[in-house]
């Protein structure tokens, strides 16, 4: 277990408004919101994401669907990684949560 | 390599409808599989184990185990309604928050393999949680695995609203939010300090289900026919030790 962060915590306050602020929007501005990473839109040049090849799926991935399956699937574009910006990496043990 | 990544449309259409396949028809009739039901209902299967989708279990219904609290639940209202999540492996207990003592029940060994390929995790544990239009999963983080492993979580269905949070970097810096809108077959890890991030779905977008999947069980299910079209599914894949 984690044991460094408590699962019954409660989220902080600015993260939870934004919750809310999502919860209530109407779904018809959901389309106009720049503040929604879609993941349907995502590109090299994206403010929000970085291309990355540190995570590139296993070659032979299309063999691992088609054995999934049982059978062929159809043709699709070569998958690509995208890292979030917001989101940034760094080792799970490094003091996460201590103020949460 | 440690972060939040999302790995766009990730699934072929074949593999995004065996995965609900296997998940509703195959191991939600397994009893070492739980679901939410089994806290408060005496779950009663179908008849070898077939899919509680098949006629064989339409006339079911789960007894409640205290009758003073809960009604009889019918399978129209199991499958429509009540069914919020599934286990897969390892079964989290959601009261206190943790996983029981002893050995897990085994990973479906298809859905592991599929997913360890494409991850850099052991798939031992999974929550299939199922959601419609209205329905949300409040601010939470994922801390009861005893590693420091990824998570992997992949989208079935209609659209959803996924919130992701970290406190600043340092004390009286702003948090650290990203929103994503995740569609069908999408896939996101959350690796390193994402892995125990905040994160919550305050919204499913209605009628966003893809045309090919809207109509999943498909029609020589009867009275399921079109069940997918309001469902957002969400698997997620958790590694339980290091």
């Amino acid at each position: 277990m984690a044991t460094h962060l408590d699962a019954h915590a409660k989220p902080p306050a600015s993260i939870r408004q934004i919750y809310k602020h999502f919860q209530k929007l109407d779904p018809r501005a959901v389309d106009k919101d720049d503040g929604i990473i879609d993941t349907q839109s995502l590109h090299e040049s994206h403010p929000h994401v970085s291309s990355t090849s540190l995570l590139q799926l296993p070659a032979n991935i299309r063999e691992t669907f088609t054995n999934f399956v049982g059978g062929q699937i159809t043709a699709t574009e070569e998958p690509k990684v995208y890292s979030v910006n917001a989101i940034p990496g760094k080792s799970a043990n490094l003091n996460i949560g201590s103020e949460l | 390599m440690v972060g939040l990544f999302i790995y766009p449309s990730l699934l072929p259409q074949e593999v995004q409808l065996q995965l609900l396949a296997k998940s509703f028809h195959r191991d939600l009739s397994d009893p070492q599989h739980q679901t939410n039901v089994h806290m408060f209902h005496h779950v009663t299967y179908p008849p070898e184990r077939d899919s509680y989708f098949a006629m064989s279990a339409k006339e079911l219904v789960f007894e409640p185990k205290d009758p003073a609290v809960h009604k009889p639940i019918t399978m129209q209202q199991y499958l429509t309604k009540k069914l919020r999540w599934i286990t897969l492996g390892g079964q989290y207990d959601w009261t206190k928050k943790v996983y029981p003592d002893g050995p897990p029940p085994a990973f479906p060994p298809d859905i592991k393999e599929l997913v360890e390929r494409m991850f850099p995790m052991k798939a031992e544990a999974a929550i299939v949680n199922l959601y419609s239009p209205g329905d949300t999963l409040s601010l939470h983080r994922d801390v009861s695995e005893e590693c420091d492993q990824p998570l992997a979580s992949i989208s079935l269905g209609c659209d959803g609203i996924f919130v992701i949070g970290l406190d600043g970097a340092e004390a009286g810096e702003p948090a650290r939010v990203a929103t994503l809108r995740l569609r069908s077959g999408d896939a996101v890890l959350m690796s390193g300090e994402s892995r125990y991030a905040w994160h919550s779905v305050p919204k499913i977008l209605e009628g966003t289900c893809p045309t090919w999947m809207q109509q999943w069980p498909g029609s020589e299910w009867q009275q399921w026919d079109g069940w997918m079209e309001r469902k957002r599914i969400n698997l997620n894949v958790r590694q339980m030790f290091d």
